[in-house]
């Protein structure tokens, strides 16, 4: 992985070279929604959403807009949450899309 | 032009530092510690919110108010934030507008989106909301799957389905009425609103005030509906159909047909449900005259007794249940009256049902109230005096006003017509019952006639008025000083019982009489009132009761010509053997963890 991919903040995972990164994004998503308090609805609904789509393509369902709808929410939980949490996954998810667009094109249907 | 414009934002007479900022580049100067959103309104900029409501304590849960601030990263929430010195904020710049659109497409995409078909359509915020804000597509999948509805609840049903977790409810059943009924749990994609111990409204300490169906935002909570039941009895040719309204409701109805807050609409109230078939339409004013009659004789007697004071009001359904669930030791203090809807109900199955020669059983007893714990207060076992239940069916104002619109009735056209007799005249001092502090008032007019056999001359008691949270008064009554306080919201009745209790449990309570209303406003704040009302709304219709109370030719109960006929013809005397049996109740003690009756 290139220097500058951010996956959590405050956090360091090891993974071998084979890692797929839609994999590791899903564990990651997967974190940050059961961490979120749901108090504020960016955060709930983001979160939740996340995972809804992160699944799909790790199943091999998602669909080419399904990427571009993980960078747009993730956007605005950034924008728009109450605390770290909501305003976390913007950074992983964007550092994918940009160093690792061909992996996750590659779990489009 | 707009640039150089400077607008003043005064709070109140408390001064303070006065700072200058900007609002899309317009200078403003605003007191220290007003929010973003307060100071943009000054400016006629009205920033889009959702949680937020002007009666309650902000908690920037939808994240929907957002504005750029120039020079910080993230944008900041309008609601919760105050504006600092020297900032200069965009309410609509083009980052704005964006994540604002997409922050209520996230909110709606776990929202249930049957709006023609949702209680609340065409009075929802988020409905509208998502209307002002142009929002045409639904981007992304609901998450959750469908959860039961609620309908634990004589008086309230559930739909997690419309929630969007904005916790007004929350707020208004911890903070403002002290219930604590409603709860959040879970948390994540999980997080649900319900009671704490899961098992429904109807199976926890909620009073049945309805202020949660006030103050949520869209269709997750609203009353449990006889209109259905209504119209089935009044096309019925062999019930014989009267309704009764609540002295509330004169000041409301208005509203939901687009008068401004606070028209008196009593006439043409009267003259609608004549419209809607009802076969005798009276007033439940005429029996809160009668109510003052049996209470006002009750604190009579047991101040001259000396015997378990301070009296306190038993009119407000949902006060009953909170004393019962909360303050049960208290139980001996509060007036044994009925409140007039159950004293209505009973008269309507007896008194009425032999004056005009109908069978009781015929009878379906109607009444149209600004509240949800009256449909809990009707279905009570021990309502059933008449021997049969005494009220059929309670319908809130919301309800009425649905039934009027289906049938085609418009209001504003209506004539003015008085309530049928013997059940239908009234005073003054029944028609401000339904702002806090009427009740207090009108039983001291009548209070001071039986005590002294004079008239009490100024009939304005204005320390009990207004919305102040607790008031008091001290009113010489021949020389005895009477005490007097008023409560209404439930937090500021809890605030008042704890001092009571206190002061009982030392020997002796300061006061004579207490009134308490569950609601804060009193009935025009109440629980089954047109959805979104705010404080100052409930202020300007108490005006309205006020107005009606000063232009009747009577105004104290005690005059009124068909309770002085009732108790000739049927009663007898107030606080008779006979009222006793058909006009006074008597009250339980409550868990406080379903609500139901337990064992003393």
């Amino acid at each position: 992985m290139s220097k500058d991919t951010v996956l959590k903040k405050y956090a360091s995972l090891v993974m071998d070279e084979d890692a797929d990164v839609v994999d590791v994004l899903q564990s990651v998503l997967h974190y940050y929604n059961r961490e979120s308090c749901g108090h504020c609805a960016p955060c709930r609904v983001g979160t939740s959403l996340l995972v809804k789509i992160i699944d799909r393509l790790a199943s091999f369902e998602g669909e080419r807009d399904n990427l571009d709808q993980l960078l747009k929410i993730s956007k605005v939980m950034r924008d728009t949450s109450f605390c770290p949490v909501g305003q976390a996954p913007y950074s992983p998810i964007s550092s994918a899309l940009k160093n690792f667009q061909d992996q996750l094109l590659q779990h489009v249907k | 032009m707009l640039n150089n414009q400077q607008i003043t934002i005064q709070r109140g007479l408390k001064k303070q530092k006065m700072e200058k900022a900007r609002i899309n580049n317009i200078e403003i100067e605003f007191d220290e510690g007003t929010t973003i959103l307060d100071a943009a309104k000054t400016l006629g900029i009205n920033i889009p919110t959702l949680c937020h409501h002007p009666d309650l304590i902000p908690t920037g849960a939808c994240g929907v108010c957002v504005v750029e601030v120039e020079g910080l990263p993230t944008l900041t929430r309008a609601c919760t934030t105050p504006l600092e010195k020297g900032w200069n904020v965009q309410t609509n710049s083009a980052r704005v507008r964006s994540t604002r659109k997409e922050v209520v497409e996230l909110i709606i995409s776990d929202h249930d989106m049957d709006c023609l078909t949702c209680i609340k359509n065409g009075k929802c915020e988020l409905q509208e909301l998502a209307a002002n804000l142009g929002i045409r597509d639904l981007t992304y999948p609901k998450f959750t799957d469908k959860k039961p509805i609620d309908t634990t609840s004589v008086s309230i049903v559930r739909d997690p389905n419309k929630c969007i977790l904005c916790g007004r409810c929350v707020q208004v059943c911890t903070e403002i009425q002290t219930v604590n009924a409603l709860t959040f749990a879970e948390r994540s994609s999980e997080t649900v609103i319900t009671t704490a111990s899961g098992e429904g409204m109807g199976n926890s300490p909620c009073v049945n005030c309805g202020q949660c169906t006030v103050y949520c935002p869209v269709g997750a909570l609203y009353e449990n509906s006889s209109v259905e039941a209504v119209w089935e009895a009044l096309n019925n040719p062999d019930k014989h159909v009267v309704v009764q309204e609540a002295p509330a409701i004169r000041a409301m109805l208005g509203e939901e047909f687009g008068m401004e807050p606070g028209t008196l609409v009593a006439g043409k109230m009267h003259a609608a449900l004549r419209r809607l078939k009802f076969d005798a339409v009276f007033d439940t004013n005429f029996t809160a005259d009668l109510t003052i009659l049996e209470e006002g004789t009750e604190v009579v007697e047991r101040i001259k007794a000396g015997k378990d004071l301070p009296v306190i009001t038993s009119c407000s359904p949902g006060w009953i249940k909170f004393m019962e669930t909360f303050y049960p030791h208290l139980r001996k203090h509060v007036s044994t009256a009925k409140s007039p809807q159950q004293m209505f109900g009973t008269l309507s199955k007896t008194y009425y049902a032999e004056q005009k020669g109908i069978a009781p059983e015929k009878i379906v007893s109607v009444s149209i109230m600004p509240c949800t714990a009256k449909k809990f207060e009707a279905l009570r076992d021990e309502m059933k005096d008449s021997g049969f239940q005494d009220v059929d069916f309670v319908l809130t104002t919301r309800e009425l006003a649905r039934m009027l619109k289906e049938a085609g009735i418009d209001l504003k056209a209506m004539p003015d017509e008085p309530a049928d007799d013997p059940l239908g005249e009234y005073t003054g001092a029944a028609t401000i019952f339904g702002a806090t502090g009427g009740v207090m008032e009108a039983a001291l007019r009548s209070a001071y006639f039986l005590v002294t056999g004079r008239e009490l001359e100024n009939l304005d008691i204005l320390s009990v008025r207004g919305l102040k949270g607790r008031k008091e008064a001290e009113v010489d009554v021949d020389g005895i000083k009477l005490k007097v306080a008023v409560a209404h919201g439930l937090g500021n009745a809890r605030k008042l019982m704890d001092k009571v209790s206190a002061q009982l449990a030392n020997g002796k309570c300061e006061y004579h009489f207490i009134e308490v209303m569950a609601c804060p406003g009193g009935c025009v704040g109440g629980g089954g009132q047109p959805w979104g009302s705010d404080m100052a709304m409930r202020a300007r219709r108490g005006q309205t009761l006020y107005q009606e109370d000063k232009s009747l030719p009577m105004r104290r109960s005690h005059e009124n010509p068909s309770v002085k006929a009732i108790y000739e013809k049927y009663l007898g005397h107030p606080y008779s053997e006979k009222s006793h049996h058909l006009l006074h109740t008597h009250y339980f003690k409550r868990s406080r963890i379903d609500g139901k009756v337990v064992e003393d």
